[in-house]
């Protein structure tokens, strides 16, 4: 499952769009600063006055194809870079609400068929050329061109300039949620230099406004930026350079950090978080995300699409058990997509204690009915990790002795998800619905993406529920919250009741740095909403500054 | 002459048949690229025109004849994702992988061959003991346990060496190469289990020679000790230890891909490692070509080399 994690998560995060991961966000630091003509500031009580100066090195968890917003696919490590030498568009502060940021402002007409995008001004690229509406028309041009990005633009049918600073976007739909897809990938405009570079220059040396400059990189060691002397936000930022390492052995990361090498990294790896706790030389901030793990069943596939076999296999699988031996017990345990702390949480009656005795009735049940013998023959599915190994230890002791016979394959990532998409499964480990908004989840659950088996559907467990149908929808027409929540918690029960998955935990992000490494988690728009401290494992570094 | 001809064209064979298999082998392996490079929400039709501009649709032998057509002169195609061009990425680690390989030949070296002399010269004596159960107990650890041991006490607890990464000594072309100090960890690491052979392979051949009959007349004529071991013993019993050294790159090469990894060294296993799992075909191929030949030439080369230790071979082949 951990690898599972940035292995389907990249996919995932862009193919649909800026789907999973939206408000990336991290929390920057320190300093008070504004927009040009002096926006509001947040200065940062516990830290000090930011001084500028000095350089640090920030250990990833992966490496990124390259640098084209159009494409190249950023997961989590990808956006640590993207946010230092580009800007996007838009941006989502700490409550997940969007705000224009490279962007001046973002207006759509009455039923969001039109979106008029105006530009903020005096804004150049790192190479001098202006921020402009060709260089924003050019960038649309790209996303919708790309296989890679084309589909989540799927509702942008012209786009055209309309001075220099404004460019006009129409839709084929009303779209009330695009300045959310600029919050992503999709929002990060590289300067016209970039994309009509050579195809190794477009993807290995980017151009962007950001607060830092691309300097050098070496693929797999470091990508290395240099402070931006011109920023639009005055003031910032505060070091002079920055280093981006890829480190993609958990245990390394952490050890790179205890040793100097690296002043700050991310990671989602429960012992490395236990390790970092204990560390008092260290600075450890975590986030429980909504991302969380789970068995995914397929829905339409026998013998599982019945689904009181699905039920006893829930009551079969010891949640708790099973975060104590694989992760250290140290995360929540999941009841639905949401965790406790999000605001789109609701009680699910998710059985979170186990129940064997009413699991093998279940089963006994179905047995009788279809006039079978001998337990019920599934197919468990994962990757090839020692945790995933762990992990199918457990779950087919737990599943067989309910009166379920289980065999178990590991397979390579990528067949992994080709699998899910086809229908191709019986039961997997899996890991998503980590988006900042659940209408981004919509693909995902609603029956008209559940194809049929051998089909390629995004509703990979092919569950079909009107209710959850209605109340996506209904979720979808309104912008009131507390109307969106009423419909979600309908979702949550009815995911409950068809057991699609088997909510396991949420996932935990560390960052561990340095405590000479200040302004981290405080981060600001230039209208001074602050920023969410960490979102899906990215933080701010565009405010930190060091001590020294 | 001729041996050497005779050697190339086999060297021939064996790089035609490595890289038809590679080709081979990479499609064979489930996972489509198109998948693995749009995500899992790409659409049939974009899967479908991505696979054009790929020439993906060309059947494979078709596809193979190309890539040896580029190959043969240098054009080892473009990454499907990067789209650097091969020979270039592969530049561009090359030299490090190399650095990493010949510094762990070093230490292992410079390690097990005192000690396989002193254990050969004195067999049981406590350097024997001692090296034998410590060389092995090292052997039995698997690289990337040792090598997060190693940081834990060399970059972590004490430190004088980095724990991950490189610091650039100096550029070969677009390729690095690292500080000694920088990549002494990861070096040692892959060096630990060449160190264990090495030295109880020495030690066994100079125990055999040493009972040959010139070792006795040289005692005989009263020629010290040192001067027999180091003179008279130690060249006639590196023989099995070169050929072990060359046949060990093996091992050496497949142990890199591990330990660039772990120390995250953008070497040439980590750029194939990576390749793999984003099913970049024409990367791992030209990787994988770039090893297969290393191997023979080295292997080629320790051959040519016991000529040059051993008159005996020499004379055996201008006879033949």
């Amino acid at each position: 499952v951990r690898r599972l994690r940035f292995r389907f998560h990249r996919p995932v995060a862009l193919g649909l769009a800026a789907v999973l991961v939206l408000a990336a966000c991290g929390g920057g630091g320190g300093g008070g600063e504004g927009e040009e003509g002096g926006g509001a500031t947040r200065p940062t009580q516990e830290e000090g006055t930011p001084k500028p100066g000095g350089k640090i090195t920030v250990a990833l968890d992966a490496e990124t194809d390259g640098w084209d917003p159009s494409q190249n696919r950023w997961a989590v490590a990808g956006y640590y870079v993207a946010n230092a030498v580009f800007d996007p568009l838009v941006k989502q502060d700490a409550e997940g609400k969007w705000h224009p940021y490279l962007a001046e402002s973002l207006t759509p007409n009455a039923d969001f068929t039109s979106w008029t995008i105006k530009l903020r001004p005096n804004v150049r690229f790192h190479n001098g050329e202006p921020l402009n509406a060709d260089a924003v028309v050019l960038h649309f041009d790209r996303l919708k061109k790309s296989f890679l990005t084309g589909q989540a633009f799927t509702p942008m049918e012209r786009w055209e300039k309309v001075d220099d600073l404004t460019v006009k976007v129409t839709m084929n739909t009303p779209w009330s949620t695009f300045p959310y897809y600029l919050s992503r990938q999709g929002g990060f405009v590289p300067a016209p230099a970039q994309y009509n570079a050579s195809d190794a220059d477009r993807t290995g040396k980017p151009i962007g406004t950001g607060p830092y400059m691309f300097k050098e990189w070496v693929r797999d060691d470091h990508l290395t930026v240099v402070k931006n002397p011109n920023y639009w936000r005055k003031g910032l930022p505060y070091l002079d350079e920055i280093t981006f390492r890829p480190i993609p052995d958990q245990q390394v990361r952490l050890a790179a950090v205890q040793s100097g090498d690296v002043q700050v990294m991310m990671t989602s790896d429960d012992q490395s978080i236990i390790a970092a706790r204990k560390d008092r030389s260290l600075r450890l901030r975590e986030e429980k995300t909504d991302e969380p793990a789970f068995f995914m069943i397929n829905t339409a596939k026998e013998p599982l699409s019945d689904v009181r076999l699905r039920r006893a296999l829930a009551l079969a699988t010891d949640q708790a058990q099973l975060n104590v031996l694989v992760g250290g017990g140290i995360r929540e345990l999941a009841t639905s997509p949401w965790s406790k702390g999000s605001k789109w949480y609701a009680e699910s009656g998710w059985p979170t204690k186990p129940d064997p005795e009413e699991a093998r009735k279940l089963v006994e049940e179905y047995k009788k009915e279809k006039g079978i013998t001998g337990p019920v023959k599934i197919t468990y599915e994962d990757v090839p990790t020692p945790t995933a190994r762990q992990i199918a230890e457990l779950v087919k002791t737990m599943w067989e002795k309910v009166g379920f016979s289980v065999s178990q394959k590991s397979v390579e990532q990528t067949e992994h998800i080709n699998n899910a998409l086809l229908g191709n499964y019986d039961i997997v480990t899996w890991r998503q619905f980590g988006s900042a908004d659940p209408d981004y989840d919509y693909i995902w659950w609603h029956s008209s993406t559940a194809k049929p088996i051998g089909d390629l559907a995004l509703n990979f467990a092919r569950n079909k529920d009107p209710q959850i149908d209605a109340a996506l929808d209904a979720a979808r027409r309104t912008s009131d919250d507390a109307e969106r929540k009423r419909q979600y918690a309908i979702v949550a029960k009815r995911l409950a009741v068809d057991v699609p998955y088997l909510w396991q935990t949420f996932t935990i992000w560390g960052i561990v740095s340095s405590p000479k490494v200040k302004g981290l988690y405080a981060g600001t728009l230039p209208d001074g909403s602050p920023l969410p401290p960490i979102h899906a494992g990215e933080v701010w570094l565009n405010q930190a500054w060091l001590e020294q | 002459v001729r041996y050497i001809r005779r050697k190339l064209v086999q060297l021939a064979v064996v790089l035609a048949v490595v890289s038809a298999a590679t080709y081979l082998l990479l499609n064979l392996l489930p996972g489509d690229p198109t998948l693995a490079i749009l995500g899992p929400s790409a659409t049939k039709e974009a899967q479908e025109a991505l696979r054009a501009e790929l020439n993906l649709d060309d059947p494979l032998p078709v596809r193979y004849g190309k890539w040896v057509g580029g190959a043969v002169t240098g054009d080892l195609g473009q990454s499907y994702i990067t789209r650097q061009p091969v020979a270039e990425a592969i530049g561009e680690r090359l030299p490090l992988t190399i650095e990493l390989m010949l510094m762990a030949e070093l230490i292992a070296l410079a390690v097990a061959v005192p000690l396989g002399i002193i254990a050969g010269a004195r067999p049981n004596g406590w350097v024997d003991r001692t090296a034998s159960a410590v060389t092995f107990g090292l052997l039995s650890i698997p690289n990337f346990m040792l090598g997060v041991l190693l940081i834990y006490l060399f970059a972590v607890r004490w430190k004088p060496f980095n724990a991950t990464g490189i610091d650039v000594w100096f550029s070969i072309g677009r390729g690095q190469v690292a500080t000694p100090r920088s990549i002494f960890l990861p070096a040692l690491t892959l060096a630990v289990g060449q160190m264990a052979v090495a030295m109880r392979l020495l030690r066994t051949d100079i125990i055999a020679t040493l009972q040959q009959d010139y070792i006795q007349m040289a005692r005989a004529m009263g020629l010290p000790n040192r001067r027999i071991l180091l003179r008279h013993a130690l060249r006639p019993s590196t023989f099995s230890l070169i050929t072990v050294i060359g046949l060990n790159m093996g091992a050496l090469i497949g142990g890199s891909f591990i330990v660039e990894n772990l120390f995250a060294l953008p070497g040439l296993g980590r750029l194939i490692v990576t390749s793999i799992y984003k099913r970049d075909y024409l990367l791992v191929q030209g990787g994988v070509l770039v090893v297969a030949v290393g191997y023979v030439v080295i292997n080629f080369a320790v051959d040519l080399l016991y000529a040059v230790l051993d008159p005996r071979v020499r004379d055996a082949r201008a006879l033949a």
